[in-house]
């Protein structure tokens, strides 16, 4: 009898706290929740009793993801190496305990959670997680929020607004004080401002013509679109505090749409063109040679971006930073053709969210599944001022699964083109 | 599909229109009613350019917002478009379009035709050729007042870590420390810990790097969708005392490219099935909870198979999650890398002495450390991080302004890199 077998059946208890650092006692197991080893060693079968099929573990996927505390430090990090994949390629014995699965490999022992290994078996519903994770409807009303509600110490205010975030994509709150010193009170209720090349917190207004470096700081219109897409992480949530919008200023509309429902049309209605966007690289761009900062940046790639099962995981549109295309001479026609097609789609799409900010009010959406826009304005002697900044996509996703689990809540959370694969 | 692969366009029929023909080196007949021009230079294949791509690129005012270099050609001005006439002289090309947004015409320097060329044979091969990485196995280093004091040096540094990969800096002064290292290039990046951190053994880390404990190959903070670009780690105290705690560096780039012509099947399996990667501090005690999870896979490609991206954290695995036949053919993969990143010949080795700092492309060299033990001693260093893309401008920046030619290499931002 091996040494862990004799260990776990004289005592199971004093086995596991002195060779895995397993301390918390046991649960009942599901009921009728059965384990069976693969003749071979090579896998396992679980049947967990609450459906009828089994579900089955690789050896090596087992070794990869074994929960004691050798092979995952208290930090949260896999200390497991590819020599412990090489090595323990042969399950020896397994054995189920309350709702502890025991596991004993070639050279290893050590034990797994029942209910995580059901909850994360390698290939569980992956269509429903799918389905779960991608908005199911447009967005064409605006959610609103209190600027209390936000900032109240429970959180729960905090979680709908990332919720809406996540969900819907776009969230204005009310009641905000319309000074910059409240800009960064809401930041800091998200995290850290993303730094870049604007800086972190930046004004939104009208310049003098000579000193201007940006065209949304004078009072033209602006396209749809989304900034700063030259980094491979452009900007995830962008936040827009109206400081002064007075009644004298004409139009200067912020407009709004949601990108990820128009992209989806395009590949029910003209899955060729949809096909092209997905493979010709674009050049986004950001040159400026003046000033204390300058940058040359440039970054390529498709204006969409699909994982291994062609779901949509990243969009990129912003015309007015599109460089010089350098395509394949017979690509340039379908190119063009797609582009101008989109463009109309997006431009003349019966979803856009046209809205006049007022001070005190801030607009906040994902801008890697929003594009937003601005109708031209005239200031008539007076002034509109929007002080924004931006908050990494990644920290926003992981602020708000974090916070959902602290809260203990249950709503799915959705995919936030980050370009993170789906299952 | 393989776009990439159609065969070239065969010429369509010139048209009768044929322009205006100044200057010895070029003709500008239109093609296929109005699409096309046809740019001819003396003694070099011919050029065409679509109508289309012209328009979408006019360098007129009403289009290029001069100050801010922002396109603001709208997409109706794309459509119905037809080239009325085209005319050379003086080393530039006139163009006169009509379109159902009415007519509209500009001029485009001969030299910028020629730099954004796509019709050439092989147009784009000196530039792929160019963004290729040079592969070392020995570290470059730079003494950090050259460094500090002039473009050229400053240049030089960012020249070997955008070539090489990586570069030591020796000789750095007690007065500098690592933020005016970083500020060279940019604002510190933000990730999860501090700013700029500290690298020391302590007792109940939250990271693995923070004690004395030999750590696996691995980039850093790889669940962000752009993690950290360029890695300083600035070595403040390493007492003689002390043995083991070498850093290592070896080059994912390099060994991917093994891994493709010796095992291509493993290649594909690491570029196609996505892993999960993820940092939880949820029980940890800590002010703000994180969960972060990313999916993708370790190495991924532009259309044209070149790798554009190596991620590689394996204490940041979390559960694969992937269909049934791919668990093993990801595992047999990963273990295949991993061995081949052990035994790389190009691997760098250093004992970091106070006063240097390793600086390092983090999205291309994996790095790790033997373990030590302090014997009483102190191993120090601080690190700091700079954006990937903002490295890459810097560099480009730089070396237009020096005028030294030379374009960024690939820096695996996950920017397609094949024209």
């Amino acid at each position: 009898m091996s040494s862990f077998l004799r260990a776990f059946v004289t005592n199971s208890h004093s086995f596991l706290r002195r060779t895995t650092g397993y301390t918390r006692t046991f649960s009942e197991a599901p009921a009728g929740l059965r384990v069976k080893l693969s003749a071979d060693g090579k896998g396992l079968a679980l049947f967990s009793g609450v459906t009828p099929e089994e579900s089955h573990y690789h050896v090596k996927w087992l070794r990869h993801n074994c929960q004691c505390s050798q092979c995952l430090s208290s930090s949260g990090q896999k200390t497991v190496t590819a020599d412990h994949l090489m090595r323990d390629d042969n399950i020896e014995r397994v054995k189920l305990l309350g709702d502890k699965l025991l596991v004993e490999w070639t050279a290893h022992s050590g034990w797994f959670d029942v209910n995580w290994l059901i909850s994360n078996h390698p290939s569980s519903n992956q269509i429903v997680a799918r389905k779960e994770a991608t908005p199911a409807h447009p967005t064409t009303k605006l959610p609103f929020m209190r600027y209390k509600e936000i900032m109240d110490p429970s959180n729960e205010g905090l979680y709908n607004w990332l919720y809406h975030l996540s969900a819907k994509g776009v969230c204005i709150i009310t009641g905000v004080p319309a000074d910059k010193e409240h800009t960064v009170k809401v930041a800091h209720r998200l995290g850290e401002m993303q730094s870049t090349v604007d800086g972190e917190c930046f004004d939104v207004i009208a310049v003098p013509k000579e000193e201007l470096t940006n065209i949304a700081d004078s009072e033209v219109g602006l396209e749809l679109h989304m900034d700063l897409q030259y980094y491979q992480s452009p900007p995830g949530l962008q936040i827009l505090h109206c400081i002064r919008n007075d009644p004298c200023v004409e139009g200067g509309e912020s407009t709004l749409l949601d990108g990820l429902e128009v992209v989806e049309r395009l590949r029910e209605t003209h899955p060729r063109q949809f096909e092209i966007l997905s493979k010709v690289q674009v050049p986004f761009q950001k040159i400026r040679q003046k000033g204390d900062f300058p940058v040359k940046m440039e970054y390529r790639k498709p204006h969409i971006e699909l994982d291994h099962n062609d779901q949509v995981i990243g969009i990129n549109w912003s015309p007015a930073q599109q460089g010089t295309l350098s395509p394949h001479e017979d690509e340039i026609e379908e190119y063009y053709e797609a582009y101008t097609n989109l463009f109309k789609l997006f431009n003349d799409s019966p979803l856009i969210i046209e809205y006049r900010l007022n001070p005190g009010e801030v607009l906040s959406f994902n801008n890697r599944r929003f594009l937003h826009g601005r109708r031209p304005y005239a200031s008539n002697g007076g002034q509109r001022h929007l002080a924004g900044f931006y908050i990494n996509i990644d920290e926003f996703a992981s602020k708000l699964a974090a916070l959902s689990k602290t809260l203990g809540k249950s709503q799915p959370l959705k995919h936030v083109l980050n370009t993170s694969y789906y299952n | 599909m393989q776009l990439r692969r159609a065969p070239a366009a065969i010429l369509e029929r010139t048209s009768s229109k044929v322009c205006h023909c100044v200057s010895s080196f070029a003709i500008v007949p239109l093609l296929q009613d109005g699409k096309k021009i046809r740019l001819s230079v003396e003694g070099e294949p011919e050029r065409r350019y679509h109508g289309v791509w012209l328009r979408h690129n006019c360098r007129c005012p009403k289009c290029l917002v001069v100050s801010s270099n922002q396109n603001i050609v709208h997409h109706s001005k794309l459509v119905d478009l037809s080239i009325k006439e085209a005319s050379v002289d003086d080393g530039s090309v006139h163009v006169k379009w009509d379109s159902a947004k009415g007519p509209h015409s500009c001029s485009f320097d001969v030299k910028w035709l020629k730099e954004f060329d796509y019709s050439f044979p092989n147009a784009f091969d000196k530039k792929n050729e160019s963004s290729k990485p040079i592969v070392t196995d020995t570290l470059p280093t730079i003494d950090c007042t050259d460094m500090m004091s002039s473009d050229e040096g400053l240049y030089e540094w960012l020249k070997q870590m955008n070539f090489y990969g990586a570069s030591l800096l020796q000789n750095i002064p007690d007065h500098i420390d690592i933020e005016q290292i970083i500020k060279k290039i940019g604002n510190p990046q933000e990730h999860v810990y501090q700013l700029i951190f500290d690298v020391i053994a302590v007792p109940n880390s939250v990271d693995a790097a923070y004690t004395a404990n030999d750590l696996n190959w691995h980039i850093d903070q790889d669940f962000f969708e752009s993690p950290p670009g360029v890695q300083i780690l600035h070595c403040l105290r390493f007492d003689n005392c002390v043995s083991g705690g070498e850093t290592l560096l070896v080059d994912l780039y390099n060994t991917a490219q093994k891994l493709r012509s010796k095992y291509p099947h493993h290649f594909k399996a690491l570029s196609e099935i996505p892993y999960s990667v993820q940092r939880i501090h949820e029980t940890l005690e800590t002010e703000n909870p994180v969960s972060f999870l990313m999916r993708r896979p370790h190495i991924t490609l532009d259309n044209s198979g070149e790798i554009i991206s190596l991620n590689f954290c394996p204490h940041h695995h979390g559960p694969l999650q992937a269909t049934e036949d791919k668990i093993e053919e990801y595992y047999e993969a990963f273990i295949a890398f991993s061995a081949m990143l052990d035994e790389s010949p190009t691997k760098l080795a250093h004992r970091l002495r106070p006063g240097e700092a390793l600086c390092f492309n983090n999205r291309r060299m994996a790095h790790s450390r033997n373990n030590f033990i302090l014997n009483g001693g102190e191993r120090h260093l601080k690190g700091g991080y700079v954006n990937i893309d903002f490295f890459r401008s810097k560099f480009q920046l730089l070396a237009n302004k020096l005028g030294t030619g030379e374009i960024s290499k690939n820096v695996f931002n996950s920017s397609w890199v094949t024209h």
